[in-house]
């Protein structure tokens, strides 16, 4: 189903190395990924058996290479979500700024999983352990920022959703 | 007398007296993704006023929201979807839905695909299909978001589903249609009895190649939301008599269908179909087909 074997192994290997960065250390097996002209779905055995190479969509939809960066879609952030991984678990209000696009404060952060340091990527939960997104640790989370100052950068948040539409 | 006076008149001799309405917005929750009681509660809790459509198990119409009921965190979760109360019925009218394989025929933008992987528990598969590119990106957003993980898309005209080599178990023609007035303020003037009848023949040419892809007992649901028996009542009694299809009963919302349109008796099995005339919902056409044996 692979249109192309090598292009589809580097993809293999952008997924591994996100997901490894997030700390996750589940793997899926590359005879259940498809690759549809840069974007990885995760298929199942009866999806495997009743699909033709040209669909457009097909299982779980895990995320696509934007020139050479792996960009995750949210089902796979969910996915990871439910795995040990690194999280930060914000306040509602953080929540709400974070779907808008917005970077978190350290003041608003409930609670930390996983990796602290800076240039560590994390998952980003909200009071109820819903994944919201993922951003980058800009400043150690262990150690006390300035105030005002984010200390975790918005990469991507589910308010993208809308922003796709537009 | 006006385009508008034309149709008016139409809706009169099938019994329905033409009223200008706003359906109320309406959601679905989406139970594979959460709790009914629980995200009843968080909505509540953001100010969100709700009412629990009385004819739909997973249905609720938004009385009052202080925010867009499109743009919470619940939402873009895919806790629930926004769908017409009307446009939740055809779904729910299919049974025993786990592990099943269906075809959604017309699937674009997708508020049906995701009702029937909530329905099937994202069991079996379902092959969704349509013709509009656009309208396929938005339909696997609504995919991706609701985490639904049994289908699979194709860019593709539902009259040549044969060429898929598959039998379905269910199939459901939410058919493209003329629609209906309370969806578009110029409806009256921009819609003809020419392209009402064109719109009959494409839904008759689905119906015959959907209905060559289904198994020996299974089950078709054919809905609309145009309220022209061209594309409902009378299609339905076309199908039956050329297509080796029975209508069956079905208890759900609505009025019986039409046996009698301007001056035409139609088989009398039609009256099983049902006929939503706008009001508290848009209005909406559905019926139940099986093979006759």
């Amino acid at each position: 189903m692979y249109a192309n074997l090598e292009e589809s192994g580097k993809l293999m290997n952008l997924i591994k190395d996100f997901m490894q960065k997030l700390g996750s250390k589940i793997s899926f097996g590359s005879e259940n990924v498809l690759n549809k002209k840069g974007k990885l779905f995760l298929i199942n055995k009866k999806l495997h058996e009743n699909s033709q190479s040209n669909f457009f969509y097909a299982g779980i939809y895990l995320g696509e290479n934007k020139q050479g960066k792996f960009i995750p879609s949210f089902n796979l952030l969910f996915i990871l979500s439910k795995q040990k991984t690194n999280k930060v678990i914000i306040d509602k209000k953080a929540a709400w700024l974070f779907i808008y696009g917005k970077d978190i404060f350290r003041e608003r952060i409930l609670k930390v999983e996983g990796d602290t340091k800076k240039g560590a990527i994390t998952l980003v939960l909200n009071n109820f352990e819903d994944c919201l997104g993922f951003g980058e640790i800009i400043f150690d989370l262990d150690k006390k920022p300035n105030k005002g100052e984010a200390v975790v950068n918005n990469i991507l948040d589910l308010g993208d959703f809308l922003r796709r539409e537009k | 007398m006006s385009k508008r006076d034309f149709f008016i008149n139409r809706y009169k001799h099938l019994g329905w007296n033409f009223v200008n309405v706003r359906p109320n917005q309406a959601f679905r929750i989406n139970r594979n993704n959460i709790e009914p009681e629980e995200l009843l509660r968080r909505l509540r809790k953001s100010g969100v006023k709700l009412e629990q459509i009385p004819f739909l198990k997973n249905g609720y119409w938004i009385v009052q929201s202080k925010t867009s009921v499109g743009a919470t965190v619940e939402y873009l979760l895919g806790f629930y979807s926004i769908q017409g109360a009307a446009s939740q019925i055809p779904v729910s009218l299919f049974t025993k839905m786990k592990g099943k394989k269906v075809l959604d025929a017309c699937a674009a933008p997708g508020g049906k695909t995701v009702q029937l992987a909530d329905l099937m528990g994202n069991t079996g598969l379902i092959v969704a299909l349509d013709i509009n590119k656009r309208r396929l990106r938005a339909l696997a957003n609504h995919l991706e978001r609701c985490h639904i993980s049994n289908s699979i898309v194709y860019l593709f005209d539902a009259r040549q589903s044969s060429l898929l080599n598959l039998k379905f178990d269910r199939i459901l023609i939410d058919a493209p249609c003329s629609g209906n007035f309370t969806m578009d303020k110029n409806w009256f003037n921009r819609r003809t009895i020419k392209d009402i009848k064109q719109n009959a023949r494409l839904q008759r040419e689905l119906l015959i190649k959907c209905t060559d892809c289904l198994e020996d007992h299974g089950e078709i649901v054919y809905s609309t939301c145009s309220l022209e028996p061209e594309e409902n009542e009378l299609n339905m009694d076309w199908a039956i008599a050329n297509l080796n299809l029975r209508i069956d009963k079905i208890e759900c919302y609505g009025e019986k269908g039409a046996i009698s349109v301007f001056g035409k008796k139609l088989n009398n099995t039609v009256a099983r179909s049902r006929r939503i005339w706008p009001g508290k919902t848009q209005g909406f056409f559905v019926c139940k087909l099986r093979r006759k044996w």
